[in-house]
């Protein structure tokens, strides 16, 4: 009997501490993550307590490139109001993107998220219902998007007349970084007007120098990580629209600019200029281990530009400058500086089940008419039309001085931004996006010529568009 | 009257212990297994978007099993299955019957335990952790590679990042990785063989090559066909290595059926096509099931 008694209390104890393990956590301290939602705080003069609302949102950078100073400034300004912005970093890759889908996907939890990747996924998140339709509310505060930030910046983000997430930001993926002080030593002048494919050659054969671990590579292409950047460099004659053509109905895989700009590629990694594709995966090769370290001369990849200005983290002694992708040949010197390739990116979206709308849409304009400045210090450039981009040189050099060369930057802010043609996107976007990966792969490993290569990047991306 | 009353009313009572002992765990297998297949099952006929929400799909029949054979990615990645289960299975059993055996003749007795749960350690440990230790061991100045150039080979190969060895470099790492366990359940079922025979086989002059061929080998035959049946199982369904250690690359040289699911499902957010894929995974793998089955009811 006494034994039945205690397994019944046992049980008893095990149930309750299992069910107040599933409970909401209720002490201080407490490290699981609490949903968004409101508290009381005291009013001040001690009048009756004023709710605070605190606003969840997700971006994928870290905080010290500038959102904890961001989110700072906001909730000292906005305390008085009653709004305040807590920040998580979610991974902006595959495994993040899936994370956040599922959050928005199974409720409330965040309010507002930085959409990345271009309009493809945007678009498809807008199919899914997760993005709250601004256009009403943005009207109403006197807020319109292209005036404010360009009318060809917002226009790819409009959806049948209707905006769902505005972008932020500015940049140029046609861009890369190069080492300021190597160009010297080899007498090279820095192409912040442009070069052709034949001068970037001769510039590679100059700048490689050194054997085994001593040697310092030409070029770092970035294809372990996104080939975003080598499809906006060598795509950036044929404008936006370099990936598909015929509205969409199949791809420009066998335009002759695709062509020049994998075989440049394959040239250089197989005159031992430019790391492998073999290379950087098997041996890790990162920015910050190869171009931070002096290890090559340039590298694709504008985004790590926040990287070049830590200095405590990655400590060096160059100046890094910043210059065009190259173009063919002479003829495509008129689009050298890769204008149309500008892109206005970090969508800032408001989540469609949010519980605070009205609050979400406050903060998203005070993020975009200058709250977001302190993220200009790791590189990205508001694109709000009243935003001075002469602050951005300032906050580059803010504890860094002399790591960057200001003219080159001068150069990169002033090249113009925008487009006016319809970017063309479908939804298999993502799956087109691999096999041009697979077939780029295949051709870098010498498992296909480029011809062959790129033919079946073509035959196997118009069969999933067909 | 009342004996039989009493007896239907005990049966019913135990009945009723049972199916609440069963009850739990029946929540459970219809929860989270039974209404996920069926579902999978429903949503394979479907071009369910996940990011859509549920119900916002169109049901397109047969649609996506008809288009799987066409596709590249699941061709490469059937073979790819096939091949690992073809090459690791076989090579996996073998060397683990022939460890449990020198464990068992070889071992000093004290020590037989502590080897095996030596050996089994790779089973409990995380495929993270064991996947990253092992793109250590293949990197470009790893053990294998060191130990291949002081062999003499100038070049040795990039495993992980080879069309031709990404796959065989994971197939090692798969076969370590379940070797203790098979090593495990063989040393059981050794210690449980009859000892006459080994006696008489001793008496006959029998060497030890035939003891292990004409003795060993067939008295083990149940404990091999289970082993096989579980490693055609695991084999079909790995996954853990082939996304830590190589993302299904160099092109689709180490895509797997499984990595194949995940990729359609949570990368293109493709269900409906993805969960074709698994239905067709699902296939395979009753019909090893049974085969299993019908085995062990004929034994």
């Amino acid at each position: 009997m006494m034994k039945r008694r205690l397994i019944a209390l046992f049980l008893a104890a095990a149930l309750t501490l299992g069910l107040a393990a599933c409970g909401k956590p209720s002490e201080p301290g407490s490290t699981a993550p609490a949903p968004s939602g409101s508290s009381q705080t005291p009013a001040p003069g001690g009048d009756a307590p004023k709710e605070t609302i605190t606003l969840k949102m997700w971006g994928g950078v870290q905080g010290e490139y500038g959102y904890d100073a961001l989110v700072e400034n906001f909730n000292k300004e906005f305390a008085d109001k009653g709004i305040q912005v807590e920040y998580t970093r979610y991974v902006n890759n595959a495994d993040g993107n899936l994370q956040l889908d599922t959050y928005l996907s199974a409720g409330n939890d965040i309010d507002i998220f930085m959409c990345y990747g271009g309009t493809s996924r945007y678009y498809n998140r807008v199919d899914g219902g997760l993005c709250l339709d601004l256009t009403d509310e943005l009207a109403k505060r006197n807020f319109d998007p292209a005036a404010e930030l360009g009318a060809n910046n917002v226009a790819p983000y409009k959806i049948d007349g209707r905006f769902y997430a505005l972008p932020t930001k500015t940049d140029n993926k046609a861009w890369m970084m190069v080492n300021a002080d190597m160009f010297k030593a080899a007498n090279i002048e820095l192409p912040t007007k442009g070069w052709t494919y034949a001068q970037f050659l001769d510039a590679c054969q100059k700048l490689t120098h050194g054997e085994g671990l001593d040697k310092v590579y030409a070029m770092r292409w970035c294809l372990s990580d996104t080939k975003d950047y080598f499809r906006a460099g060598v795509g950036s004659p044929m404008a936006r629209n370099s990936i598909y053509k015929d509205g969409a109905k199949e791809t420009n895989f066998d335009s002759d600019i695709w062509k020049k700009g994998v075989q440049l590629c394959y040239d250089t990694i197989q005159s031992g200029y430019a790391y492998g594709w073999d290379d950087e995966v098997a041996d890790d090769i990162s920015f910050a281990n190869s171009f931070l370290e002096g290890k090559c001369a340039m590298s694709l990849g504008i985004a790590n530009l926040r990287l070049v200005r830590d200095l405590a983290t990655y400590p060096h002694d160059f100046q890094t400058a910043l210059v065009p992708f190259p173009v063919p040949d002479e003829s495509y010197m008129k689009v050298a500086d890769h204008g149309v390739m500008s892109d206005a990116g970090d969508l800032i979206v408001v989540n469609s089940k949010t519980a605070y709308p009205q609050e979400c849409i406050d903060f998203i304009i005070w993020y975009i008419k200058g709250g977001m400045a302190p993220l200009a210090s790791g590189g990205r450039i508001p694109l709000w039309q009243g935003f001075d981009k002469g602050k951005v040189v300032d906050a580059l050099n803010e504890n860094a001085d002399g790591v960057f060369n200001e003219e080159s930057i001068k150069a990169y802010l002033s090249i113009g931004t925008g487009f006016d043609e319809t970017v063309l996107v479908t939804d298999k976007d993502a799956e087109i996006e691999t096999i041009f990966d697979e077939e780029l792969q295949a051709i870098m490993y010498g498992q296909k010529t480029v011809d062959q290569g790129l033919a079946d990047m073509k035959s196997r991306s118009d069969a999933l568009l067909g | 009257m009342t004996s039989q009353r009493l007896r239907k009313q005990s049966r019913l009572r135990s009945d009723l212990v049972a199916g609440s002992f069963l009850l739990p765990s029946l929540v459970g297998l219809i929860c989270f297994s039974v209404v996920p297949m069926l579902f999978s099952l429903f949503i394979s006929f479907t071009d369910w978007n996940f990011l859509k929400g549920i119900g916002n799909w169109n049901v397109v029949g047969f649609k996506n099993f008809i288009d799987l054979w066409t596709d590249q990615w699941f061709v490469a990645s059937l073979v790819n299955t096939v091949i690992f289960t073809i090459v690791t299975v076989p090579i996996g059993l073998f060397l683990a019957v022939v460890i449990a055996v020198l464990i068992d003749r070889f071992c000093a007795k004290r020590l037989q335990g502590l080897v095996r749960i030596t050996m089994y350690m790779p089973k409990i440990c995380n495929i993270v952790a064991s996947s990253a230790v092992w793109i250590m061991l293949y990197s470009s100045y790893g053990p294998f590679t060191l130990l291949m150039k002081s062999l003499g080979w100038e070049n040795p190969p990039r495993f992980l990042v080879s069309y031709t060895w990404a796959l065989p470099a994971v197939m090692l790492m798969c076969i370590w990785s379940s070797l203790g366990y098979q090593v495990f359940i063989y040393s059981a079922s050794l210690t449980a063989l009859p000892k006459d025979l080994y006696e008489a086989a001793d008496l006959d002059g029998v060497n030890g090559i035939q003891r292990f061929f004409y003795i060993t080998l067939p008295q083990l035959k149940p404990t091999t066909f289970f082993l096989t049946i579980t490693g055609i199982i695991s084999s079909f369904k790995v996954f853990g290595q082939i996304n830590v250690m190589t993302q299904g690359g160099p092109g689709t040289s180490t895509y797997t059926l499984v990595y194949y699911i995940y990729k359609q499902a949570f990368s293109y957010y493709n269900m409906g096509y993805a969960s074709a894929v698994a239905m067709i995974l699902f296939l395979l793998l009753l019909c090893v099931t049974v085969v299993q089955w019908k085995h062990n009811k004929e034994d």
